[in-house]
């Protein structure tokens, strides 16, 4: 057991719970010719297998009321103020308490939430340069590390095209800011607009009622907080219209974008009033939502406990799209929540073994299947976001050669990985997709992964091909000796990094064409060189973890845009155009907004592309698995960690409910 | 020199040595990389470069070191121990609620030390080079070379999840209720254990020094009992040496705690500095190393004062 398993994969763990609680948005007509979506909820653009892979169901007659199911997170939470958190464990406790507009089920598929029904109501064929006579003008400034930002208090939402490519401090950049977003939408200049018609009479655990401008307030807080860059990629202005209509507008035709903004958590106006970071008992705040559980108490690196709420407002009559029977409960049936901050994989684990606590999770291959070979216990798998990837110093000779790289690739024994290594708790990513996305990002993902797999599968001798191949087009001498890194605080990641290492240097036919050394650094540390400006230039190989989540997007674009350079987590620099254009073009317009199947399409050439390319080698994809203990029934972990206990403990969506038999 | 004049030298000695110190943690968190906004970026793929910057100035992180030292040190000076960015908490509350479990758990383990040492260096010194001595040698290096998170394992295995005498986790009672003295215990005994071991080697060879010397004999030469020798003569005189070095372990304890409160999840002092490390928290690493700075130089102090009170004929010069 490690002592902590903390990685990159909750590096995008923020977007990654915008996409499991968001809404179903463009896709949800698919086939359909345009602005008749919004078909009240069933979903659409979510993966249609349930990634859990072996459900517990339960009968509602068996269900007892009642209980403390008690569990542990590895992080005291950051802030209970959701858009200023950057914590993924403090996520799992926002879920408990605040929700949105939309939610999902575990594979992805959108459920209206406090919305009764939305509807997509119009797209536009508009770009940045469309909104530039909104644009007001402010000065690019320099930080003392030579980064240059635009300097201005107000949130940007859009640049203009015609901004400097390469500004120096004191340039000006015209900048669209909420208050011109609001006069573009008046006059009709937006990407996509969205009407949401809330539920009435759903209270907030003070007591007060849920109406459009709560939502609009919650949205708005997002401004120059924390979360900000991941919502304002997408949402241009949100409006109330009257008491329970909210009109979303979208920067772009985004087929991604409601369930990017669909989710985002509604607060009473007691919560909205408050200063960023405010939202927190330790600055003397109870954090208030609509949501399922209510907090009880809380002490700072302790523990955090949790009540239901007896009065939540959720009725399984009140939504078209429940399946279940009659007499599925209308929340959750266990009484208290009780999570205890516990930084310790191994004492987690101890935990769970003295019977502290009734679930653990994020434990380590080996304890996975001593906990699976046990019969006190049972391991509840999922089908992950996360996943491992390789990124090549792209920049740096001889790694500019796409053949070395997949020479490279060719050599990552990922079947042996999976195996041998993780147990086969882990699988091997033979496509840049995971299956968790595979409804979202291609037509037929059994097919792709078939024709796509030959890039990824372990050949030493086409490896040797394409390395000789490389020297006859360049002038490239071997062994090409290189450093490995990665992060040393993962006993498996560091056991799969040495033996990709060994596997590379080995000789072929006698001739040894890498010599691969491994270097592990502390996390923050890797962390920080990872993210500074000239990683890229250092010709170090970095290995490292990442969630993605239901939507394709990420996975291809967190690892090779230009735009997240030196952020998480292109970090050698990676841009290719036509790479650059084929992502864009499967997220971004009229077509694609309205036609999952073509968006589809689109990824799959992503994909493709990806692997020619190969900057990033894609080793494995994640299984998250929660183990409880015999007293927990019905227990189902979710794709992403976030949710890993609000899901499990109430979402009638999947029918999903966990109660106590103790 | 005087006791009085002694005192106020050390006491002021204190100081340039707090000084030193906070120079050299600061210049060592400085040159690790990464600080508390490279984790918010680092967790935030898509913040902006102005976000970045703007939280940068927040807290003075675009400041040149120099500048952000001495303004972290005006700050102390007047009682600002500087925030914990990643909750936006004062340092000195982290440090004042933290505190009390840290010191119960240091005196816990101090306590054990001395219960455990002074009876079996006595029965040690007493049985010298019999079985018992062999045997309790044997314990003592043991007890000293074992390391303290692997104590901390084992206890938490055999007492937690082998007995299920004691829970994994830390408990949810005030300090002051009764029964944390026996969640204390396995904590307590971990973190006393070196200590323990290092004062009854200390213990026996000093009562058995003293049972060589001529006072000894001359006492059961006038037909004392031996239990009135050893522990009304002979005891007396090897507390001085022992005491000394009691008041100097507590220094070990002290920093001993940073290990065994991780092990056991214990909330105190030392486990929030190895997860402000972590998070490269500057201002809680330095809060949190000035005071365990502050708790064994005092030690020491005390230490000195015990050794010169005890044995009067100690100068110091």
């Amino acid at each position: 057991m490690t002592d902590t398993n903390r990685t990159l994969s909750d590096v995008l763990s923020r977007r990654n719970l915008m996409q499991t609680v968001a809404g179903l948005g463009a896709a949800s007509v698919a086939g359909c010719s345009g602005l008749t979506g919004g078909d009240g909820g069933d979903g659409g653009d979510g993966g249609s297998v349930d990634p859990v892979q072996e459900r517990e169901t339960v009968e509602p007659g068996d269900i007892k009321e009642g209980g403390t199911f008690k569990t542990a997170i590895g992080e005291n939470p950051d802030t209970f103020d959701y858009v200023e958190s950057t914590s993924a464990s403090a996520t799992i406790l926002h879920n408990l308490l605040y929700e949105g507009m939309v939610t999902t089920d575990a594979a992805g598929k959108l459920y209206p939430w406090l919305a009764e029904s939305y509807e997509q109501v119009a797209v536009n064929d508009v770009t940045a340069a469309d909104y530039t006579s909104y644009m007001s003008s402010a000065q690019y400034a320099e930080t003392d590390d030579g980064a240059v930002y635009i300097d201005t208090d107000a949130q940007v939402i859009i640049e203009s095209p015609d901004n400097p490519n390469s500004p120096s401090a004191g340039d000006e950049a015209q900048v669209l800011t909420p208050k011109e977003a609001t006069q573009a939408v008046s006059d009709g200049t937006f990407g996509m607009h969205y009407t949401f018609q809330l539920h009435e009479g759903i209270k907030f655990h003070d007591g007060e009622e849920l109406t459009a401008p709560n939502v609009v307030a919650s949205y708005e807080r997002v401004q120059n907080s924390g979360l900000s860059g991941q919502i304002y990629d997408s949402l241009l202005d949100i409006q109330a219209n009257g008491d329970y209509t909210v009109e979303l507008y979208m920067q772009l035709p985004d087929a991604a974008a409601i369930r990017e903004l669909g989710g985002l958590p509604v607060y009473p106006t007691k919560m909205t009033d408050l200063e960023l970071g405010q939202m927190d008992p330790r600055q003397g705040n109870t954090p208030l939502g609509t949501g399922m559980f209510k907090l009880k108490e809380f002490n700072n690196e302790e523990y955090v406990l949790f009540e239901k709420n007896e009065n939540y407002w959720f009725d399984t009559g009140m939504k078209d799209w429940f399946e279940g029977p009659s007499e599925f409960p209308n929340g959750p049936v266990v009484d208290e929540v009780d999570v205890a901050i516990i930084g310790s994989d191994s004492q987690r684990a101890a935990a769970l073994e003295s019977g502290e606590i009734d679930m653990s999770y994020g434990l380590t291959a080996s304890t996975l299947t001593n906990y699976q070979q046990a019969e006190d216990y049972r391991t509840a798998p999922t089908n992950g976001a996360g996943y491992t990837f390789l990124q090549f110093p792209v920049r740096q000779e001889p790694w500019t050669n796409a053949k070395i790289r997949r020479a490279a690739n060719k050599l990552i024994p990922r079947q042996s990985i999976s195996e041998n290594i993780f147990q086969g708790w882990e699988e091997p990513a033979w496509v840049p997709l995971p299956p968790l996305a595979a409804r979202t990002g291609s037509t037929d993902y059994e097919a792709m992964v078939e024709n796509l797999k030959s890039y990824n599968t372990y050949e030493p001798e086409a490896a040797a091909e394409l390395a000789e191949e490389a020297a006859g087009e360049a002038d490239v001498e071997f062994p090409i000796e290189v450093t490995l890194e990665t992060n040393s605080d993962n006993d498996d990641r560091v056991r799969t990094v040495e033996l990709i290492a060994e596997s590379m240097s080995q000789e072929i036919d006698g001739t040894q064409y890498f010599d691969v050394s491994v270097n592990t650094k502390e996390f923050l540390t890797f962390i920080s060189q990872l993210l500074s400006t000239d990683y890229w230039k250092q010709g170090k190989l970095a290995f490292i973890g990442l969630s993605g989540g239901f939507n394709p997007h990420g996975y291809a674009k967190s690892v090779h845009s230009p735009q997240n350079f030196a952020q998480c987590c292109n970090f050698q620099n990676i841009d290719i155009e036509e790479l650059n254009q084929a992502m864009e073009q499967a997220r971004y317009g009229p077509e694609v907004a309205q036609d999952p199947e073509l968006r589809r399409e689109r990824y799959e050439k992503v994909w493709k592309m990806i692997l020619e390319e190969n900057a990033n080698s894609y080793g494995t994809h994640s299984t998250l698995v929660g183990v409880v203990n015999n007293d927990v029934k019905g227990f189902n972990t979710y794709p992403s960690t976030q949710d890993i206990i609000g899901y499990a403990m109430y979402n009638p969506a999947d029918q999903q409910i966990t109660y106590l038999d103790r | 020199m005087s006791l009085r004049r002694f005192i106020a030298k050390r006491v002021l000695l204190i100081f340039p040595i707090l000084f030193g110190v906070s120079v050299i943690t600061f210049a060592l968190v400085q040159i690790t990389p990464g600080d508390p906004i490279d984790v918010v970026v680092a967790l935030n793929p898509d913040i902006s470069p102005a976000e970045e910057a703007r939280l940068r100035a927040r807290y003075g992180l675009n400041d040149p070191i120099w500048v952000q030292y001495f303004e972290w040190l005006g700050g102390v000076l007047q009682g600002d121990f500087g925030r914990v960015i990643s909750t936006d908490r004062a340092v000195s509350t982290v440090i004042v609620n933290r505190l009390p479990e840290t010191v119960a758990l240091g005196l816990f383990g101090w306590v054990f030390a001395v219960v455990i040492a002074v009876p079996t260096g006595i029965y040690a010194a007493v049985r010298k080079d019999e079985l018992g001595d062999h045997v309790s040698r044997f314990v003592a290096l043991s007890g000293i070379s074992i390391p303290n998170f692997w104590l901390g394992l084992m206890l938490i295995l055999i007492g937690a999840l082998t007995l299920n005498l004691w829970p994994v986790l830390a408990p949810r009672k005030p300090l002051y209720a009764p029964e944390m003295l026996w969640y204390l215990l396995l904590p307590g005994i971990t973190i006393g254990t070196a200590s323990a071991s290092t004062l009854m080697r200390i213990m026996r060879s000093s009562m058995a020094e003293e049972m060589n010397k001529e006072y000894v004999t001359a006492a059961r030469a006038k037909g004392l009992p031996e239990r009135t020798v050893v522990l009304k003569h002979v005891l007396r005189n090897s507390l001085i040496s022992v005491t000394t070095v009691a008041a100097f372990l507590t220094a070990s304890i002290v920093s001993g705690s940073v290990v065994v409160e991780t092990v056991f999840g214990w909330p105190g002092l030392g486990r929030s500095l190895i997860s402000a490390v972590s998070n490269r928290e500057i201002d809680l690493i330095l809060g949190i190393t000035l005071f365990i700075g502050v708790a064994i130089i005092l030690a020491n102090l005390v230490a000195d004062i015990l050794y010169a009170v005890l044995d009067p004929r100690i100068r110091y010069d």
